[in-house]
Formats: structure tokens, sequence, C-alpha cells
């Protein structure tokens, strides 16, 4: 037990030092300060979260519906950790940096083992506190509260997320195990990771959807219906979301038992299935690196001496490394290339749903639409569109950490005889390349499937490439006057680093406040002036980072490591 | 023309000065040693001279070009190989020496002789398709030293370059830098080992605590003795 609350600690105090590391210059206060700004920071969007919550579990208790509540609680905070634990098991609870220091380690591989999961599981359980804790405020609001409905509550908040975030930890080991059989693991890492995330977002949707779909069926007699086919469909679906609602709504012992069991059992049998099968894991990861080596030289075959003969200008050879980069971190891909996904994504969704059909259907979220009111509404959800776009491209963008990520490798670029302007230049068109590709592409199938006019597509390129390139400088700015360079999980500068969080919350703020002004101003002064507010706003932005850009390149006359 | 000139270096870390009034002069064919005890400052002055960190004071140029006015031009002329080889592990060795060989503009039909040629001194031909992450810290070392050679550099400056390295690979780049010297090029180095430098370079500086202690040929500082007493006599005078 020692030994795995040692080891516990450890974890903890690497995710602090990533928060502000101690070879940041910093002295001991201001560590502290930036820590707690940080933490100010995430409480802030905890309480913003857990505030909208409890106004939608207020509303279906109004509704009648507050028995629904405790099951619901479950499966949202059963979910909550889900795709955090399936990103970040690569990288804490194996493939890590200190994997052969911690292995040499006088403790067994059951406490070290554990140790990694009980930081994966602590952090699902305070997502999934943030997500049930509103819920059953509301509940009890409602509900007379008992002792054993107020116990197994709180029990839930700890328990409902263990089984998932077991499994989730399997799914990144199965995911881990097949990509090490290949020579490009860490592409096929990224690729089989977004498969997988894909499909636990398809079947996500799927689940809403047919909730959705049976809380507006005609055939619905009344609201005491409506709950209980929400009820059903949630139970049905995940199991230990029924038990533990019928612990906490009827004081069933044998509710909370079966719940206890099936988190216990699953999140004990994982760990178990895990340590048995850790150094076989561990030993396949480096196995394909000696794998490679020894195939190449068991055929005779000579070094692949034909890739100097391709050269290239020092500004692409800098774009080529930095798309490497992107593909060989898989957390930096992972993060970094869903904004794009989500851009086509978007664009799919409309092209197949079609803007025209959907708003004309008659009927929005339940409120009639007419033919003259659908029309107008077409024309204002295509002047959001480009503000959507944009959102997507500066959600979590590569260039914007550029400098961090080059870590302790950073002598290479400090060292090189290139100027700051070719440096920066290179990382920003790095990632302008993929989000302009996945715009262009995004565009062409609204096109195609007759869901944009050419005025919306120039907008949509506009405003998604002005957006970026203002938020996107911005964030590089930030990066290049305090880069973290001593990180040790990438994570600590994708995630968590002030120039994203700059770039990500700023362009959030940005592109909300900027897409409302459009769309007020084209209610109040008509269609013409929302598309020349959008055409205005994006050069504007486009110019702006321009500027940013420029200042930030002549302030740094060279990069330093 | 000197290869690489330091005047009056000074460098403060907070409060405490790293480096004081440090001067010293690398001409053509020099190896240059650099040997001080741990924390003497020597990878201080090192990170400077290759522009990898600003300083508070003095002038560093290399071949007539400032390192904090024209950093461009004396980093083309320059090449280094740091003490710890954290280079791309994502890259294969050879994907890293044709980055390193475009960013100095090195046209391909010098860079293949170059890289075929050092790969087969230092007996790492068969591993340059691999993923870095896969090499071993030698093999790590024997890229960066390849790297760095890759585009001909007037300055070669290592930190600590023969850690790591295998006795035959060690011999081996003692030969390289002896022969890029001789070819009117010059290496600045520091080391630990205090017989390699007695036997390798022509001139040599000794620091401590940011100071220089002696600074000439190396038969100057030597005089009678062997490197290793020189250099334990003046540590502890000054201790």
């Amino acid at each position: 037990m020692r030994a795995f609350l040692l080891l516990t600690r450890v974890q903890v105090l690497g995710l602090v030092n990533s928060l502000a590391p101690v070879r940041s210059g910093l002295s001991r206060s201001q560590r502290r300060g930036r820590i707690a700004l940080i933490a100010c920071g995430f409480a802030l969007l905890a309480i913003i979260m857990m505030g909208y919550l409890a106004i939608m579990a207020f509303g279906l208790a109004v509704l009648g519906l507050a028995r629904v509540l405790p099951a619901l609680a479950v499966a949202l905070g059963s979910l909550a950790g889900v795709v955090f634990t399936f990103l970040k098991a690569n990288g804490t609870l194996f493939g890590f940096k200190d994997y052969d220091l911690v292995m040499s380690l006088p403790v067994s591989r059951r406490a070290l083992v554990a140790s990694r999961m009980a930081a994966l599981m602590g952090s699902s359980i305070t997502l999934a506190f943030c997500a049930m804790l509103p819920l059953y405020a509301v509940y009890f609001i409602s509900v007379p509260p008992r002792a054993l409905s107020v116990f197994a509550a709180v029990a839930s908040m700890v328990l409902a997320p263990l089984a998932p975030t077991a499994l989730a930890t399997l799914a990144a080991y199965a995911v881990t195990w097949v990509a090490a059989r290949f020579r490009h693991a860490n592409l096929v890492f990224v690729a089989l990771g977004f498969i997988a995330l894909l499909a636990f977002f398809g079947g996500s949707a799927s689940f809403s959807a047919s909730v959705n779909s049976q809380n507006s069926a005609e055939v619905l007699q009344g609201l005491g219906q409506m709950g209980t086919m929400l009820e059903g469909t949630v139970c049905a679906l995940y199991p230990p979301a029924a038990w533990a609602g019928s612990a906490i709504t009827e004081g069933s012992l044998a509710g909370l038992i079966e719940f206890t069991a099936f988190s216990l059992g699953v999140a004990g049998t994982c760990l178990e299935v895990m340590q048995q099968r850790y150094l076989a894991l561990n030993a396949s990861l480096a196995a394909r690196k000696l794998k490679t080596r020894s195939g190449r030289t068991a055929t005779g075959e000579q070094a692949p001496m034909g890739g100097a003969a391709r050269t290239r200008t020092p500004f692409w050879t800098i774009v080529h490394k930095e798309l490497r980069t992107l593909i060989g971190i898989p957390t930096y891909a992972f993060n970094c290339l869903f904004g794009y996904v989500f851009t086509i994504g978007i664009a799919v969704f409309l092209g197949v749903t079609g803007l025209q059909d959907f708003v004309a259907s008659g009927s929005i979220n339940g409120i009639e639409v007419n033919a003259e009111q659908a029309a107008e509404m077409i024309g204002n959800i295509r002047l959001i569109l480009p503000w959507a776009f944009s959102f997507c491209g500066i959600m979590c963008t590569s260039s914007v950490v550029s400098i961090s990520i080059e870590g302790r490798a950073a002598w290479l670029m400090a060292t090189a005889p290139v100027s700051t302007r070719t440096m920066l230049g290179a990382k920003l068109t790095s990632s302008a390349i993929p989000f302009g590709a996945s715009l262009a592409v995004a565009v062409a199938i609204l096109f195609a499937s007759g869901e944009a006019t050419p005025l919306m597509a120039l907008e949509c390129l506009l405003v998604g490439l002005g957006a970026f390139a203002l938020w996107v400088c911005l964030g590089m700015s930030v990066d290049v006057r305090r880069p973290n360079l001593s990180w040790m999980n990438p994570q600590d500068v994708v995630k968590r680093g002030a120039p994203m969080n700059t770039c990500i919350l700023g362009g959030l703020v940005y592109t909300f406040l900027a897409g409302a002004l459009v769309f007020a101003a084209s209610l109040s002064l008509g269609l013409v002036i929302g598309h020349v507010a959008n055409v205005a706003l994006g050069i504007a932005s486009l110019c702006l980072g321009a500027l940013i850009f420029h200042h930030t390149v002549t302030s740094t006359p060279a990069l330093r490591a | 023309m000197d290869i690489l000139s330091v005047r009056g270096f000074q460098k403060r870390y907070g409060d405490k000065i790293a480096v004081r009034d440090l001067s010293l002069t690398v001409e053509a064919g020099d190896i240059y040693g650099f040997i001080g005890h741990n924390g003497a400052g020597k990878t201080t002055l090192i990170r400077s001279i290759v522009g990898a960190q600003a300083f508070d004071g003095g002038a560093i140029e290399i071949c007539g070009h400032d390192i904090a006015r024209e950093p461009i031009a004396a980093k083309r002329m320059l090449a280094y190989v740091p003490d710890n080889p954290d280079i791309y592990e994502f890259m294969t060795g050879m994907q890293y020496l044709t980055y390193l060989a475009d960013i100095y503009e090195v046209p391909a039909q010098n860079r293949m002789e170059r890289i075929e040629g050092l790969a087969r001194r230092l007996d790492i031909v068969d591993a340059l398709g691999d993923p870095i992450s896969s090499y071993s810290h030698g093999m790590r070392q024997k890229l960066v030293i390849i790297g760095a050679l890759v585009h001909d550099p007037r300055l070669l400056v290592l930190d600590e370059p023969f850690v790591g390295l295998d006795p035959v690979a060690s011999h081996e780049l003692k030969l390289i830098l002896r022969e890029h010297a001789n070819a009117g090029a010059a290496v600045f180095f520091s080391s630990h080992v205090l017989e390699v430098v007695e036997k390798l370079c022509n001139k040599l500086t000794i620091i401590r605590a940011g100071e220089v202690l002696a600074q000439g040929t190396t038969e100057q500082v030597r005089g009678d003795d062997t490197l290793e007493d020189v250099f334990l006599d003046l540590v502890e005078r000054e201790a």
C-alpha cells in the first residue's frame, strides 16, 4: 500500500509540475500563483458545466421526470472519463518515458499498474463528480432523501466511472498492441484511435438520437410515458445505470450491491489483466524497434541513401518535419487533428441531412416554421457556418505549441542557420495546410450537395483562415515568449499550456461573439449586411494575424533552447 | 582570420555569475580543448557560442560574424554536438540527416557522399533506416556527429563528445576531428577525459567557477607534468 501511495504521489506531482514546470524559471511563489490561477480556471469551467447540467436537471424535474435523474447521472458519470482515459492511457499506463526506471524499483507490478490506473481513475472520478453532482442535487431537492438513497448516490459518484475507465484502458491497450505490430506504429495508433473514438462518438450520438426520437414521437401520450421511455432507454443501453438508479430511487440494497460488484469487479479484472499483460505489451513495444532493425540487416538491404538525394528548401523541410512531428507523437496528433476531422464532419452532416430539408421540414425543436421563415433561417445559418468552421480550425492547432513541442531537441532549432521568420512561418504553414485543405474539402462537399453558394464558400475560406491566422499567431507568440521545453509528456504543452489555452479560449470567445454580431447585423440590417460583415471580419482577422506574426518575428531575433 | 573569437564573455543566471570575463581565440587548424569541473561554466559558454542561449556581456564571433547580431551567417559556419544527443525520435536516422542537409542547404551529391562515408566510418550504415527512438545513446551520439559534419562546418563545437561512444567509434572520432582541423577548419570541445584532451588538442583553456585558470598551447599549460596533474593542482590551489 505504501508503494502504491508513493507511486501515485509521483503521478500527482508530475501533473502539478506540468502546470508550472520547475525549470520554467518562475519563483516558488510565482509557480504557486500560476497553479492557483489554472485551478481557478478549471473550477470556473466546472461550475459553468455543473450549472448547465443543473438547469437541464431542473427542467426534467419540473416536467415530473425527477425519477429519471439518478440513472441519467450514472450514465453520464460513466461516460465522462472514457475519451480522456483512452487518450491518456498510452503514455500514462504504458509506453511512458520512465518505464525502465520505474520497473527497476522494488515494488510489485500490481502496485505499479494500480498507481498508474489510479491516476486515470482519479481524473475520471473528478469529471464524473462534476457531471453527477448537479443531477443528484436537483433529484434530492425534488424527492425527499433517504439515508440509503443518499449513500448510494455518493457511492455511485466514485463507482460509476470505474468500469468504463477500466474498459477504456483495455481498449487503449488493444489499440496499442495492434499498432505495435506495424513499422509505423504511431501512425497506426493514431488511425485506430480515431476509428475507436469516432465509433464511440457515433454510438453516443445514436444513443442521444434514440432518446430524442422517443421524446418527440407522437406515440407518447404524456410526460409519464416520456419519462418511462427515457429511463428505459438509458437502463437498457447501460444496465448498471438501472441498478444504481433503483438503489437511489427505491432504496434497493440489491441494486446497490449489484452496481458495486459490477464496478469493482470490472475494474479489478481489468487491473489484473493489465498487470498480467503489462510486461508483454511493453516488450512488444520494445520488440517492434528491434524487429525493424534485424529485418533490414537480415535481407542485406543497404541503408536508404536514396532518401538523401531529394532536396528541399529550409522552409519546406521544416514544414515537412513539423508534419512528421504531428504524426510522430500520438497525443499531439489526436488533439491537433480533431479540428480538421470536425470541419469535414460538419460539412458531411449538413451535406447528408441537407440544410434546406432540415429547416424546411416544418419543425425545429418543436417550433413550427413556414417556408418564408425557413428561407430566412437558412440564410442566417449560412452566415454562422464559417464561424463554426473557424473554431474547428483553432480548437487545437499544432503550430501554437510548435516551439514547446521541440522539447529537449530544441537545440537543433536554436542552432539552425534559419531566420525566425522562416522557422515560424514554416511552423504556421504546417497547420495552415491541413486546415486549409479540410476547409476546402468541407466547402467542396457543401458545394457539391447544393448546400453552399459561391459567396458562402468564399466566406468560409476567408473567415476560417482569418480567425485561424489571428488566434494561432497569438497563441504562437505566447509560446515563442515562454516555451516549455522541459516537458516530460507532450500533453503538458498540448493540453495544459498557456499558448494553447490562449488560442482555444480566446478563439472560442472571438468566434462566438463575431458570429453573434454577424447574426444580429443580418437580422436587424438585412442578409446583405451580414455577408459584408463576414467578409470584412475575415479580412480584418487575416490582417491582424499577419501583424501579430510580424511583431513576433521582429521581436524575436533568434529562437533559444 | 580567427575561426572563433570570444571576448569578455559574461553570463548570469539571476544574481549568480556563471562565467566572468572569459576570452579565447580559436584559429584555423586548431583543436581546442575546454576543460573544467562539473558546473564550471563549460556548457554555458558552448551554448552561447552556438547561439542556443543569450549572454549578458562580451562578444562572440564565428569567422567574423557576431553570433548576436548576425546569427544566421554565424550559424552557417558552425555545427554543434550537445552533451546529450536529444534529437527527433519520430524520424529515422536518414530522415534526420536529410533534414539537417536541407537546413544547411547541402547539395544532393555532396550530402550523399558525406553521409555514406561518415556512416561507414562510425559503423551506423545499417541503422540509418530505423527510427531514432530505437537507437542506443551511442548510436544517437554517432548520428548527431554525422549530422554536425554533413555541411562541412568551419567550426565544430562539441560538448563531451566521447561520452557513450564505444572504443572503436571513439578512436574514429578522434581521427575525424584531426582530419577536419587539418583541412583548415577548427574544433572546439569540452571534455572530462584529460588524456584525450592532452593527446588531441593543440590549445586549451581550464576554467573553474566561470573564471579562466589557465590558457594557452597544450605544451604551455602542461609544462613538464601531465595535464591531469596540472588540472588537479590548479583546481586544488584555487579551491
